[in-house]
């Protein structure tokens, strides 16, 4: 039997560890004390700033920024940066070709048998200032969840005025999906109790039983979500109920905040280099 | 199929902001009043177990990245109004959780995913369930499924190709690029569907008739487990 190099339960871990962005507010650090809604609101202006110039120079300064931004969190960086690192990747990834296709100063060539691959600057440039881009944004997006959290996320969702149906289901969403983390990994600690031989790695026999064990699971987790609504319905829960909405109260820092990152995001965009 | 910050330009998101909020303000206005609350904890369990599902992707060279979506069998067992709204909460879930799917393409990608991906699947299901007989409710299902991940993929192409020179590729090379990976990828999220819904049926029957806009297709439904 052969064997894929992952393990079912590793992937779930990983999944869980990745999903897993409370932890973060454990030390909080000089962005957690911005109003929350200046914060968020100050974050996304990062990336609609870096829409706007096609400077590799500037996508570097703003990239500076956010690394600046991530030391004063007192996010774990760590983490920040796994979190950071696989869309960027995949960005490289799907441009690749590009410095092969893009017509300019020839930099490298290499043969592969009768084909010459040749390798142009501008091409390395477009890919260069693609993938920073990807990467400045993905990092602010990653950053504005580690500082504030889940519950960060709905307040601002609340206080953008979603309605009380999405914010109420987005914040049972993220907790199930724990749930049925946990409880997958239940169901393959009783299978492996069951089971003489102890497998720790994807099997193709796994693999003919997922299907069982989503259905199986799919049943349990219904099963809890129905004692869960009792419980609920007990302690007055209505869907028309909001998530509580941070509002807007900005004192001086939370302006100095906004004004600084303003200034500092338009004086780059004047770069043209 | 997710489109990161970045890959956009201004226009494309702007237009795409625009349609996805008004369709999804629709999709409120259709279920406001009109939604049991019991169905919530339900709508959370389906959202959260193809959240998990769309997690599994790969990067496609000429386009995004490429995965089973979920959102035909979101959108047949809740309908298309609830569908698009789950659809939408995996996606900014994922935008600000993992940034798989940008801030500024949240448009995009709610309309790709939450409105094609789940209303083009439920109206051809709608289609051809009316013919009634296993056949044709389980061809409903398994075309309106594949339908709806290549439409969404096509949509994702048109509007990264049409955002050149922000995206590196044009339109000539992002539609294939994704149309073609999604095509293959529909197949299996037509067997998906088909296995999440009737599976879902049969172990528990009760999940239809929680949305009262869905009890049209009780019967048809019905008839392929007896039959």
């Amino acid at each position: 039997m052969k064997y894929a190099p992952i393990s079912v339960r590793g992937l779930l871990s990983g999944l869980e560890y990745l999903l897993y962005v409370e932890e973060s507010n454990s030390h909080p650090g000089i962005l957690h004390r911005i109003d929350p809604l200046t914060r968020n609101i100050s974050l996304i202006l990062i990336i609609f700033a870096s829409l706007l110039t096609h400077s590799i120079l500037a996508l570097s300064l703003m990239l500076l920024l956010v690394g600046a931004l991530v030391l004063i969190s007192g996010v774990n960086i760590r983490n920040y940066l796994l979190k950071t690192s696989l869309i960027p990747l995949f960005s490289l990834i799907i441009v690749i070709p590009i410095p092969l296709i893009t017509p300019g100063t020839f930099l490298w060539s290499a043969s592969l048998g009768s084909l010459l691959l040749t390798v142009s600057y501008e091409g390395v440039l477009r890919v260069a200032e693609f993938v920073l881009r990807v990467w400045l944004c993905v990092g602010v997006a990653v950053l504005i969840t580690m500082v504030g959290g889940i519950n960060g996320l709905l307040s601002f969702l609340g206080a953008i005025r979603l309605p009380g149906l999405f914010t109420q289901t987005l914040a049972l969403t993220y907790r199930y999906v724990f749930l049925s983390i946990d409880e997958s990994m239940r169901m393959l600690l009783a299978r492996d109790a069951r089971t003489f031989k102890k497998r720790n790695r994807l099997s193709l026999e796994d693999l003919r039983g997922i299907s069982g064990v989503i259905t199986a699971l799919l049943v349990r987790v219904h099963e809890r979500s129905d004692r869960v609504y009792l419980a609920m319905r007990a302690r007055g829960f209505s869907i028309s109920s909001r998530a509580s909405p941070c509002r807007w109260r900005p004192n001086f820092s939370d302006i100095a905040f906004l004004a600084l990152l303003s200034s500092l995001l338009l004086l780059i965009l004047t770069i043209r280099v | 199929m997710h489109i990161p910050d970045g890959f956009l330009s201004l226009p494309i998101i702007v237009i795409t902001y625009v349609f996805a909020i008004s369709v999804l303000a629709i999709s409120f206005r259709k279920v406001k009043g009109n939604v049991d609350d019991r169905l919530v904890p339900l709508m959370a369990l389906l959202t959260a177990l193809f959240f998990a599902v769309q997690m599994v992707n790969y990067p496609i060279i000429g386009g995004t990245t490429a995965h089973l979506l979920g959102a035909p069998a979101l959108g047949i067992l809740l309908g298309p109004w609830l569908g698009s709204i789950s659809m939408a909460i995996i996606l900014v879930l994922q935008c600000f959780l993992f940034a798989d799917g940008g801030v500024t393409a949240l448009g995009a990608n709610i309309l790709n995913m939450a409105i094609i991906g789940v209303m083009v699947p439920y109206a051809v299901y709608l289609l051809v369930s009316k013919k009634g007989g296993r056949g044709a409710v389980s061809f409903g299902i398994f075309f309106g499924a594949f339908l709806g991940d290549v439409l969404g993929a096509v949509a994702a192409g048109l509007e990264l190709g049409l955002s050149a020179p922000i995206f590196q590729y044009g339109v000539s090379i992002a539609v294939p690029a994704m149309g073609i990976h999604h095509s293959v990828i529909g197949l299996a999220e037509g067997f998906v569907t088909l296995v999440v819904v009737y599976s879902t049926i049969k172990i528990r029957p009760s999940i239809l008739t929680l949305n009262r806009g869905l009890s049209v297709l009780i019967p048809s439904a019905g008839g392929v487990m007896n039959e």
